[in-house]
């Protein structure tokens, strides 16, 4: 009898113990990627990279973390803001660490699982490399993956997040920018005043229809739909800026042809991702009309009624569900 | 009851540990090992360094690190197979990077071995990867896509640079300035092949005082692949 009693303590001990890593056990969440029917399928490749519910948290959270800069100040969304679709609308030039400035404007981001090549030059050829770039950037983060990767091993509850998500709590630059990437893939943008019409829901205004028309003449060999993007590289007739002398793409391929191509930026949700170009040197969309029907390359020609026509069309682009999700913003739990 | 845990605990122990001793630590009979023996003028490198002389002058070598990948095994001159998973990231300050474990599983040995010297343009484009393609290991270009193929660094009194560094990061997969090379090594009998990388056939061929600091794919950075694939030879060749 007296045996019994220790004996009732260790089969509970124990039976509590194997309760616990039953609960706590690797189980990722699988997580379908929601997009319209109509889309063509993503470039992604998620065989290699499946979204779960524990990775899309994790790549959220350290998407929101400064842990990722050198001293701790910048985080992503410090350029990349939810409500202004993941750009930021303060300055020509994005700013980074110490206050130090680039000189180039910060991309927006949404509806990257259809995007195969990053940065305003193509300079990045994967989503789950580009967080390399501002990560090394002596002007954005000034940091190293390598530290990076340290940091957020010391760093509670970062090992138990990456256990959940990929099954392993040692923190490996892999499993970090294959989180980051799942979040940023989640970002998608499909339910403007324009999808709701193409999706029969919603109807233009005379104003909007004659823009969309216009649109579809001047704009769209570029701006393709659905994406509003041909995500290809393209001379738009901007003169260089000699004060930053970037000359775009051809940096990257050392070809003369590629001189002051830029990435084409999707037109979604424009009326919140000012200013605009690579350099932000508008600030308006007026500015972006007016060079657009002055330059001598383009030979595009609208009059000030429908200038003022295309403007109303693109605010139909604007999707407040992207702009205001809450399962965009900063993790607040 | 505790005198039977004790023992239990003992032999378990005991267990462990014969299996880490040479005794029952067996080679696996199909295994070949590659030992590549980084040299500069048929020196070695001491503690991740290799001190010499070039033109007269000194040379060292401080850093030397690189991808060998896409291993092929043929015999009688017929592929008899491939490497699963083949990437192999060497570093001259680790020594046991330098002996690679091959298993082509060919009964009694092969004739050849083909493997490249860098990554692929596949790997290049594939995105995050883990273990020796982990972009933490410090061989991948954050600015430019792309694996760092080659990393080779140190001091030559005749560099014209600050501390008289010379550096040179070779990498780069689209064409005209692929870098990734093919080598083959050939009349291999035994399951152990002494490979030496003799430096000087890299050196000699480069003027340092003019050429010492390549960062970013380029016709240069091409033509330095193709020297440094030439310095790979059998041991005793």
């Amino acid at each position: 009898m007296g045996n019994k009693l220790p004996l009732a303590v260790l089969f509970l001990g124990i039976l509590g113990m194997v309760l616990v890593a039953a609960v706590s056990a690797y189980s990722p969440e699988p997580v379908a990627l929601k997009y319209p029917e109509s889309w063509p399928t993503p470039t992604y490749d998620f065989t290699k990279n499946p979204l779960t519910k524990q990775g899309i948290e994790l790549g959220r959270r350290l998407f929101y973390d400064p842990i990722l800069s050198k001293d701790s100040t910048i985080s992503c969304s410090s350029c990349h803001l939810s409500y202004t679709a993941f750009t930021h609308v303060d300055h020509d030039l994005s700013h980074g660490i110490a206050d130090r400035i680039g000189t180039r404007n910060s991309p927006v981001l949404m509806n990257l699982a259809w995007v195969s090549s990053f940065m305003w030059d193509g300079a990045v050829n994967h989503l789950d490399m580009q967080a390399l770039a501002p990560i090394s950037s002596p002007v954005e983060m000034d940091e190293t993956i390598e530290n990076v990767v340290k940091k957020v091993q010391r760093s509670s509850p970062y090992p138990s997040l990456f256990y959940h998500a990929f099954g392993d709590s040692t923190v490996t630059g892999e499993h970090l920018l294959k989180a980051m990437a799942q979040f940023e893939l989640t970002l998608v943008s499909a339910n403007s005043k324009y999808d709701q019409v193409k999706r029969g829901e919603a109807a233009f205004t005379g104003q909007e229809n004659n823009g969309y028309m216009l649109f579809q003449k001047n704009c769209a060999r570029c701006h393709a739909e659905p994406f509003f993007t041909n995500h290809d590289f393209e001379k738009n007739g901007l003169p260089l800026d000699t004060t930053l002398h970037d000359f775009g793409r051809m940096v990257i391929t050392q070809l003369p042809t590629d001189s002051l191509k830029f990435k084409v930026p999707t037109l979604r949700n424009i009326e919140f991702s000012y200013p605009y170009m690579h350099d932000g040197r508008f600030r308006k969309l007026g500015d972006v009309m007016k060079h657009y029907t002055q330059s001598s390359q383009l030979n595009i020609e609208l009059s000030s009624n429908e200038k003022v026509d295309l403007t109303a069309f693109l605010l139909t682009l604007t999707d407040k569900e992207f702009l205001f999700n809450p399962d965009f913003a900063f993790p607040r739990n | 009851m505790k005198y039977h845990l004790k023992i239990s605990m003992a032999i378990l122990l005991a267990g462990l540990f014969l299996l880490h001793t040479p005794l029952f630590a067996q080679q696996n009979p199909q295994e070949i090992v590659l030992h590549i023996n980084p040299i500069l003028n048929g020196k070695s490198s001491n503690d991740g360094l290799i001190i010499s002389q070039l033109n007269g002058d000194s040379i060292a070598i401080h850093t030397l690190r690189f991808y060998l990948s896409n291993f092929v095994f043929y015999k009688n001159g017929k592929e008899i197979g491939r490497e699963k998973d083949s990437y192999h990231l060497l570093d001259m300050e680790d020594e046991s990077t330098l002996s690679i474990a091959i298993n082509p599983n060919t009964g009694d040995g092969l004739g050849a071995i083909r493997f490249d010297l860098g990554t692929d343009s596949l790997t290049n484009v594939s995105g995050a990867m883990g273990g020796d393609l982990d972009p933490a290991n410090g061989m991948y270009w954050a600015w430019n896509s792309g694996y760092i193929n080659f990393k080779i660094e140190g001091y030559y009194e005749k560099c014209p640079t600050r501390n008289h560094q010379f550096q040179f990061h070779i990498g780069g997969y689209l064409p005209p300035f692929k870098t990734v090379q093919t080598i083959e090594l050939t009349g291999l009998n035994k399951r152990e092949i002494w490979v030496d990388m003799e430096l000087s056939v890299f050196f000699e061929h480069i003027d340092l005082a003019k050429e010492h600091s390549i960062m970013s794919p380029s016709k240069a950075a091409a033509n330095l692949a193709q020297l440094l694939s030439k310095t790979f030879r059998i041991h005793g060749e």
